[in-house]
């Protein structure tokens, strides 16, 4: 079938940077011991899911060339006032405090240090995005204190939205959080099907590697919107300083800047997949619709650490 | 530390390195903070999958909680702000999340200091008072604030209503029914909160056993409890239309009912040893002792003719403890109620409920037809009719 979205004749290729720790990608910038010592500690980080995960975070780290320079230095303040990193552990949470320093309001993909990676105008006449059944009841229907970390709590919630017993009319609070609303197109998600197997390609295709939330047997919910929907008709790229959300992640793909938007990464074959935006929170109640996919028949594909491990 | 260390540390340490480690880990930046829609997990999430996979290290990481928020509070009850904002804001949304009966003492020591909390975050959009409500709506005992969650609705801030109805929720089903109107005002006062019909559609998922109708009907009065009505039957279909073939756990509704229709009849009690006050179903609104659920009891199913009769003197059964739902008989058993009561109930009770259900099944028979059906010379036993 092809493609709804115009993908560049050329696949964006991640290039190179050598041994060098440079972050950012920006030639002439000067690396600190610091910074170094950071990043190789970054590459000894492995998680109980992902034993790349440090590596690849790195590498993006490397390779990312669209992060503003004010952003960028933000970062990097973060990192300097922070301890010499010695430690995995260390260097995680000195990671976490950058993160948290870039995403002060003043600072955020939103601000205007990040001009340079806001979009012309909005790519597609109808987004998507899919978050997992948990974070979904516990923020924008309260269903606080409901322990949706059961698994069937989780399927029988997402049984109502199947069922239409929940509408956007029923949600509260936002879509997205202080990080933004990352979002795809929808013709890239929506009319894709709901079956398990269905579910699994679109999850590997959006690039949603976190087992926790999108594992085996897992249900996900897809809000699909209008653009207007999106406050002040702005999006931007996404930067290696907004991917993810507590941690970065590890299954995300630096675009170039000749690219229209950013691409989510295929966990099967690693390459880019959908198209990828981040825009500011909206409420939630305007959402147009909203699709419960089933469980995922598997759990999310790892062959994109293999193919990303290659180049990095 | 993702959740198997944190398991593994927990397991071996007391609860003052523990709540070292928690100053350690969470006081970080959390993609949650001033965030009112789905973001990815924060950094508490294995803390929280570590206290939920392992229970028994409920109390040890409750007062490693208690402990490391209460440090807080001290610091900020002479300074007049929080040292460590984001670790009190990992530790409200873990608070929110998973119950810690041990963290109490903090969560009511920061009640004490709304402003300082309201401003700790409010550079980043964030209320941390807002926070504190939902751990303690989450961690309140035996709906203890019931009037205080009450009072919230009618608050301005709509985190502080959202907060309200989650407490009210958290309070036992039969005080949230009471408040749903009220709680209706509310959320169409507040649009940034879920709907009316969300609201409704949790406390039902909830506590799917509750006696909906019946609570329905005794507190949702005039044409507003009229469409409360209507909402909770249409988001809990089936439970309205009780079959005695559905049911097969807890069929102590059917007695009740029965043993009313009978109480009113015949059945006299010296006050206090009632059936109704001894034996009334976990469903009853007037249950007075303990009951056993069919989870703590495993093997429980339908409740038969012959349950009844278990423990009959002179029966196959005699002297046989109870074992299922319905009313205990025999002397001798080991049932749970007490024993005079038991047997009080027997001599009472027992012989007359079976000779009554042998009547009602007769007239059933009669009512369907095919007892006429029979032919005369059958040795069926009703047809003395």
């Amino acid at each position: 079938m092809e493609s709804p979205w115009p993908f560049p004749a050329q696949l964006p290729k991640i290039e190179r940077f050598g041994e060098d720790r440079r972050m950012f990608g920006q030639e002439g910038d000067t690396h600190t011991v610091k910074e170094s010592a950071w990043l190789d500690a970054m590459r000894s980080v492995s998680p109980p899911h992902n034993d790349s995960w440090g590596v690849l975070v790195a590498a993006n780290f490397r390779e990312d060339k669209n992060t503003a320079p004010a952003r960028a230095a933000v970062f990097r303040q973060a990192i300097e006032s922070a301890e010499r990193t010695t430690s995995a552990d260390e260097a995680n949470k000195v990671l976490h405090n950058a993160l948290g320093e870039v995403n002060r309001p003043e600072n955020r993909f939103d601000s205007a240090s990040n001009d340079a990676c806001r979009l012309g105008s909005v790519p597609f006449d109808q987004l998507a995005r899919a978050v997992d059944v948990k974070n979904f009841g516990e923020r924008i229907l309260q269903a606080t204190g409901m322990n949706l970390r059961q698994k069937d709590r989780r399927v029988h919630l997402a049984a109502r939205v199947r069922a239409g017993t929940i509408t956007p009319a029923d949600l509260g609070g936002d879509v997205g959080g202080q990080n933004g609303v990352w979002a795809t197109d929808a013709h890239s998600v929506c009319g894709k099907g709901t079956d398990p197997q269905q579910a699994a390609d679109i999850r590997d295709r959006l690039g949603l590697d976190d087992p926790d939330r999108f594992g085996e047997g897992e249900p996900m919910i897809v809000l699909s919107y209008q653009a207007d929907k999106i406050p002040d008709n702005a999006v931007y790229r996404p930067t290696v300083v907004d991917a993810g959300g507590f941690a970065v992640s590890a299954a995300w793909l630096p675009s170039s800047p000749a690219d229209a938007t950013g691409f989510t990464q295929d966990l099967r074959t690693g390459q880019p997949s959908c198209p990828e935006i981040i825009h500011k929170p909206f409420q939630a109640r305007q959402v147009a619709s909203l699709t419960a996919m089933e469980g995922f028949a598997t759990g999310p594909a790892t062959g994109y650490r293999q193919e990303r491990l290659k180049t990095s | 530390m993702d959740k198997n260390s944190i398991i593994s540390f927990a397991s071996s340490k007391n609860f003052g390195e523990i709540a070292d480690l928690i100053r350690k880990d969470l006081d970080v930046w959390s993609p949650l903070v001033g965030s009112n829609g789905p973001t990815g997990p924060g950094p508490e999430e294995p803390y929280a999958q570590a206290i939920e996979s392992d229970s028994g290290l409920q109390d040890k990481f409750g007062k490693a909680v208690n402990t490391v928020l209460m440090g807080e509070v001290d610091t900020a009850s002479a300074e007049e702000k929080f040292p460590h904002p984001m670790l009190v804001f990992n530790l409200l949304v873990l608070l929110r999340n998973v119950k810690l009966p041990k963290a109490r003492p903090a969560i009511a020591a920061m009640r004490m200091m709304p402003g300082i909390l309201a401003a700790a975050l409010a550079e980043r959009d964030a209320d941390l008072y807002a926070d504190l409500l939902y751990a303690l709506a989450v961690n309140q005992e035996n709906g203890e604030e019931f009037e205080f969650w009450r009072s919230l609705l009618g608050s301005p801030q709509w985190r502080y209503v959202g907060a309200a109805v989650v407490g009210l929720r958290n309070c036992g089903w039969e005080k949230a029914v009471t408040t749903l109107p009220e709680v209706k005002k509310a959320i169409q006062q507040h649009p940034e909160l879920p709907s009316f019909r969300a609201a409704v559609m949790l406390l039902i998922d909830e506590n799917p056993m509750a006696n909906w109708p019946q609570c329905a009907a005794r507190y949702l009065k005039g044409s507003e409890g009229a469409s409360i009505r209507a909402l909770l039957q249409e988001l809990s279909p089936g439970r309205y239309e009780v079959s005695l073939d559905k049911i097969d756990a807890v069929p102590g509704t059917v007695l009740d009912d029965y043993q009313r229709r009978m109480s009113a009849k015949k059945v006299s009690r010296s006050a206090g040893q009632n059936w109704q006050e001894n034996c009334s179903s976990p469903l009853s609104p007037a249950r007075s002792r303990p009951y056993p659920t069919p989870e703590a009891r495993p093997g429980v199913g339908i409740l038969t003719l012959g349950d009844l009769r278990q423990g009959e003197k002179g029966g196959i059964h005699e002297g046989k403890p109870a074992r299922k739902y319905g009313p205990p008989c025999g002397s001798g058993q080991r049932g749970y109620w007490p024993q005079p009561i038991a047997e009080k109930r027997y001599n009472n009770v027992g012989h007359e409920l079976w000779s009554c259900l042998k009547d009602v099944f007769c007239f059933a028979k009669l009512k369907k037809g095919s007892l006429q059906s029979e032919p005369m010379w059958s040795h069926n036993r009703y047809n003395y009719v």
